[in-house]
Formats: structure tokens, sequence, C-alpha cells
């Protein structure tokens, strides 16, 4: 069981992301797919939503998943790896989360079929610059972007080829390491080629 | 049964200020309202609260999020700030009467009761306009805090 993060700040689209990979991958690649949803909010939204495409989806809510319900991933991983027995378990944690402690947390799941998978985090082309340029924020979503094995560049849609180039630019010298890939997951584009990232980095796991 | 939570990014920036509100109703109406002006209220209501929180100070949107399901279907609406619009997805199949509305909003550079604030007040006001009556009801969900 390999568990993947689809990290990213609020609003970047993450959930719409997260549900054309796994449709993608239950579908075509015909590997069994769960979901772990977290939420800021105490009435979550995004598990409803994911449920309504027919995923296994299990929410864990009222905090982060990254510092005060760490203990509640792994227990939750845990239970998914016994009850249901995935191939991939896709972890969207909220908008605030930091990927790396999110990892740590995965390793302290018990069970030798847990296994850590690739972190992707996404990067909101379309509010770049109103992110980047505020400093509490810039530095946030930079932090995230550092942990990430693969920076998928999401909304490429809304934006021109020389703003996605720029972009591209800053994030490879933030994190030099992460593959890169141009998406838009509302319509699709370059999800064919995320999935193939996330699955030559499982398997050279 | 007021659900809300607060979210300061504790992670090492103390620079970031996010608040956080979530909510679930059941709205009622005496008569069937079809699916186009469901939609219409959906996408209403997300621009009201959107627009509320940016009136009371908001740096930013961070996410409004709502889920409207009724017997025929479900519509989900969100916005990460009015001038990146309002995407609406999903299909009510039939006019309904009654629906349970879910609510998410997080928003940056608000605390909690602000947020809390706005977007019951555009709830409220939305409902109130088209005609719906609401009650908020309790959201049982997994991943209460254990220990183990």
């Amino acid at each position: 069981m390999k568990v993947v993060q689809i990290a990213g700040f609020l609003g970047s689209g993450k959930t719409t992301t997260l549900i054309s990979l796994s449709r993608q991958l239950s579908e075509e690649f015909k590997k069994r797919v769960a979901i772990i949803v977290n939420e800021i909010g105490d009435v979550p939204v995004d598990a409803k939503v994911v449920n309504e495409f027919g995923l296994k989806v299990k929410d864990i809510g009222g905090g982060c998943i990254c510092c005060e319900l760490l203990i509640n991933l792994a227990i939750t991983l845990e239970e998914l790896s016994k009850g249901f027995n995935p191939d991939i378990v896709f972890i969207e944690p909220s908008g605030v989360s930091i990927p790396s402690s999110v990892k740590d947390g995965i390793k302290t799941a018990k069970g030798t079929e847990i296994k850590v998978g690739p972190v992707v985090v996404i990067f909101d082309a379309e509010r770049a610059e109103e992110q980047l340029s505020d400093e509490g924020i810039g530095t946030f979503v930079m932090r995230q972007l550092s942990g990430a094995d693969i920076v998928a560049i999401n909304k490429v849609d809304a934006v021109d080829e020389a703003h996605v180039r720029v972009y591209e630019e800053k994030l490879k010298a933030v994190n030099p390491s992460a593959r890169q890939v141009r998406i838009s997951a509302l319509r699709g584009v370059g999800l064919n080629d995320l999935i193939h990232m996330i699955m030559e980095l499982i398997e050279a796991q | 049964m007021k659900k809300d939570a607060h979210h300061d990014i504790p992670h090492g920036d103390e620079a970031i200020n996010i608040g956080g509100y979530g909510a679930a109703f059941k709205i009622s109406s005496t008569r069937a309202v079809d699916p186009a002006t469901l939609q219409s209220i959906s996408r209403d209501l997300v621009k009201e609260i959107a627009e509320g929180c940016m009136r009371r100070g908001a740096k930013a949107i961070g996410h409004v999020k709502l889920y409207l399901k009724a017997q025929s279907g479900y519509i989900q609406a969100d916005t990460v700030g009015m001038k990146y619009g309002i995407h609406v997805d999903g299909n009510i199949a039939k006019p309904e009467r009654v629906a349970n509305l879910v609510v998410n909003s997080i928003i940056i550079g608000l605390g909690k009761t602000e947020v809390a604030s706005a977007t019951l007040n555009s709830i409220r006001e939305v409902m109130e306009r088209h005609g719906f009556s609401m009650t908020q009801v309790e959201e049982a969900r997994g991943g209460e805090a254990r220990q183990r």
C-alpha cells in the first residue's frame, strides 16, 4: 500500500486533481484506490464531493493532520490497510499542512505493507503572484513546495505561456530535485503525465 | 451546535492568520424549487460569503465551498476569490423542496468569529431571499481525536 500525498495551499486544486487521478487509476490502471481527506473546517465538504464519485474516502477532521491530528492519520492508514487493502492511498492534507510533517506521520503507521510514496504539491499558477508576493503566504507556500517530489503547476489553462515559464523557473530554484508537470485539473490537461510520474516514483521505491 | 475552527498556521509562520468555519443545515421550501434555481442559489451563496468576508477585512479567500445534497442529486460550488470566478458542478435532476446544505469557509486574514458571522449571515440572507427555511444540524464525521 503506497501512500501518496496531494498537498498544496488552500484553493490550489487538490480535490479536483485527486478525484481525476483516483478515477483514472481505478478505471484504467485497475488499481485499488482509497482517499484520506483532511479539512480545517469541522464540517467537511471535500469528503462529500469525493464520495459522490463512488470513491473510497476517509475523512479526518477537526484540525490539521500535520500537527494535532498526526496520530489519527497513522490509525486511519492502519485501518485502511487492514480493512480495504488498497494499492494506493491518496492523502489530501489541509491547505495549511506541511508535507514533510505529514510524511513523518505516515512513517509512524504500523504495518510493513504501508509504504511512503511520492509527495505531489499542487501550485496554483493563477494565484501565483498574489500568494508569492505576500510575505507570510509566500514563505509558507515555498515551504510546502520544498517538500515536494513532484510539483504540479495547476490552472495552466487560465494563464499564458510566459507566466508558466516564469514560475517554473522560480519553483525550480525552490526545489531543484522535484519533477515539474503542468496541469489543469479542471480541464483534464496533463493528468496522464502526472499519473505516470507518480507511478514511476512508486515503482522506483 | 455551532461548528468552527481556527488555524493560525502554528508551523513557524506567525504572519498568516486563517479563520475557518463549517456548518451543515437542512433547508426546506414550501414549494419545489427547480434545479436551475438551486444552482443559482448555490452560486449566490458562495458569492455573498466571499464578498462578505472581504468587506469585513479579509486579506484573501482561502476557499468558500458549498455542497447541496437533495434526493435527485447534488451541487457543489466554490470560489478562491471573486476575481477568479465561481466554479459550480454536479446536477440535481428535478425540483426539490428539501436539501442538505454544507458550507465551509476558510479565510485568510480574518478570525474565526468574523468568518463564522459572515458565513452565517450570508446563508440566512440568501435562504430567506429564496424562501427557504433552515435548521442547523450536527454533522458526524470520522476523525475525532483518538489515543492509541
